[in-house]
């Protein structure tokens, strides 16, 4: 059984679920400590950890959350506007 | 008329109608100007004033202006204190508290009402404040709202945080530079809110609110910056405590210095010592969250050879059991061979040698046994006790029996 590194929580997607892959990826290890798994299945087992892994650094190294204020409009809804003035990022 | 008048400089001037100096009932003066004047002059004349006495008759009229009265064994004072000063009350003295009054002793013109204006009420003792804070603190208590098992975890990994503070405030800096720096996933939604001030509580609450409403917030950090017990207040409000405590998201509560305590971090999810300490708790630290990550990537790389090895230790065991056997199969088979030896000693021809024959050898070292093997003419070599001996067939006859 060799199967291609799965993608599918590759960090190119917008909503990657990092918390997600972090269980996922216990969950691997574990696996990959129990005795019922065949060499071929803990092979692939590795490959789709260390695909998660890289996934999980490159979403790491991309993120950067954004700082906005939340105020509510007339209708009731909630709004959101760049919060620019109070960026602490010159400091 | 010139409200000046009593106060002017006493001299009477005969005008065509007397100005009114009181001094006769044709000059006598007006109500309106016998109250103001007399305002004036206990303005002018008296200071504001610390006044002590014991409160009663405490009345909380619907505009907020609260009115009583201190009294000692002797006299009383009306007092009046304005909703602009009342608000700041943490909560209504008892009726006989002991209580000191700043403020300005003055006149009530339109009822002549001598009364004190008063601008601060401080119990005596342990203070309004603490009275407040005790009071419902117990209240709180009794109904289990510091209880432990309130408290709700944390999220491990949130990805949307939201702060209830000040859009101006130092709290928010603080809070903003630890996120951005030790978690910087992490989106920050500002709600922001009056920390301080009349209407504070109400501003806080309304902030809490939206703070919940924000789809995937996972956390709200509560802060501001230290201040005066009276600037902290509002975070002991009943009406923000207890929005506090029935916020739908998890509260991570900061208010002022490490010494103060309000109601609001004691109902909270987490109480945190400063506004940066709340940002810490909030999120977790990237080098952490990377180390983690490492931690299970070197997981992986373990269990995979721990596979591996299981499966080596497995070919290992044959390679060690293999030798044996085979071992065990050739001594046998050694043994064996020592005992044929043994046997075939008898029929070896050193043997047969030792007894006085000798055995014909071709070129090759074979034995020539049967006449068919020679050639007349032949070389070949005669193998007997101590040496060999180089001979040559001469002739070759087949004996009798074998005809």
């Amino acid at each position: 059984m060799t199967e291609a590194p799965d993608r599918s929580g590759d960090a190119a997607a917008g909503d990657f679920d990092f918390e997600a892959a972090l269980d996922e990826l216990e969950d691997i290890v574990r696996s990959l400590d129990g005795d019922d798994v065949g060499l071929d299945e803990a092979i692939a087992l590795f490959r789709k950890g260390l695909a998660r892994v890289e996934s999980a650094n490159a979403w790491l190294d991309a993120a950067s959350g954004r700082v906005e204020e939340v105020i509510e409009a007339s209708t009731g809804a909630l709004e959101s506007r760049a919060l620019d003035d109070v960026d602490p990022a010159d400091d | 008329m010139s409200p000046d008048t009593l106060s002017g400089e006493g001299q009477i001037e005969f005008f065509e109608t007397p100005r009114p100096d009181g001094r006769s009932a044709e000059t006598a003066i007006s109500v309106s100007l016998l109250n103001h004047s007399t305002k004036k002059l206990l303005e002018e004349r008296v200071p504001n004033l610390w006044i002590r006495g014991e409160l009663t008759g405490w009345k909380a009229h619907p505009s907020g202006h609260r009115y009583f009265a201190l009294r000692d064994e002797d006299a009383q004072v009306d007092c009046v204190m304005f909703q602009g000063d009342a608000w700041r009350l943490p909560t209504d003295p008892d009726e006989g508290m002991e209580v000191a009054v700043h403020g300005r002793p003055t006149l009530f013109e339109r009822r002549g009402r001598f009364q004190v204006i008063v601008r601060q009420l401080e119990a005596s003792g342990e203070g309004l404040w603490r009275i407040a804070f005790e009071r419902l603190r117990k209240t709180l208590d009794a109904e289990g709202l510091f209880d432990p098992s309130r408290k709700r975890p944390l999220p491990v990994f949130p990805r949307r945080i939201a702060v209830v503070t000040s859009r101006s405030g130092a709290a928010l800096r603080d809070v903003l530079t630890v996120l951005r720096r030790r978690s910087p996933w992490v989106d920050v939604s500002l709600c922001h809110s009056a920390v301080q001030g009349d209407g504070a509580s109400r501003s806080i609450r309304a902030a809490l609110e939206r703070a919940a409403r924000i789809e995937g917030v996972d956390a709200i950090i509560l802060t501001r910056g230290g201040g005066s017990v009276e600037d902290l207040w509002c975070f002991n409000e009943e009406a923000t405590v207890r929005a506090v405590a029935a916020c739908p998201v998890p509260v991570i509560c900061a208010i002022g210095h490490e010494v103060d305590v309000t109601l609001s971090e004691l109902v909270a999810d987490r109480r945190a010592p400063t506004p940066s300490v709340a940002a810490e708790l909030a999120a977790p630290d990237i080098a952490v969250v990377r180390s983690r990550l490492s931690g299970l990537s070197g997981g992986l790389a373990r269990g995979l050879r721990r596979r591996v090895d299981r499966g080596r230790d497995r070919l290992n065991h044959f390679e060690r059991v293999l030798p044996r056997i085979v071992r065990g199969r050739v001594s046998a088979a050694r043994a064996r061979l020592g005992g044929i030896a043994g046997r075939m000693n008898a029929l070896s021809p050193l043997a047969t040698l030792e007894r006085g024959y000798s055995v014909a050898l071709d070129a090759e070292g074979s034995v020539l046994s049967r006449i068919d093997q020679f050639a007349s003419g032949e070389h070949f070599t005669l193998r007997v006790r101590d040496g060999s001996v180089r001979a040559i067939a001469d002739e070759i006859e087949r004996s009798e029996e074998t005809k």
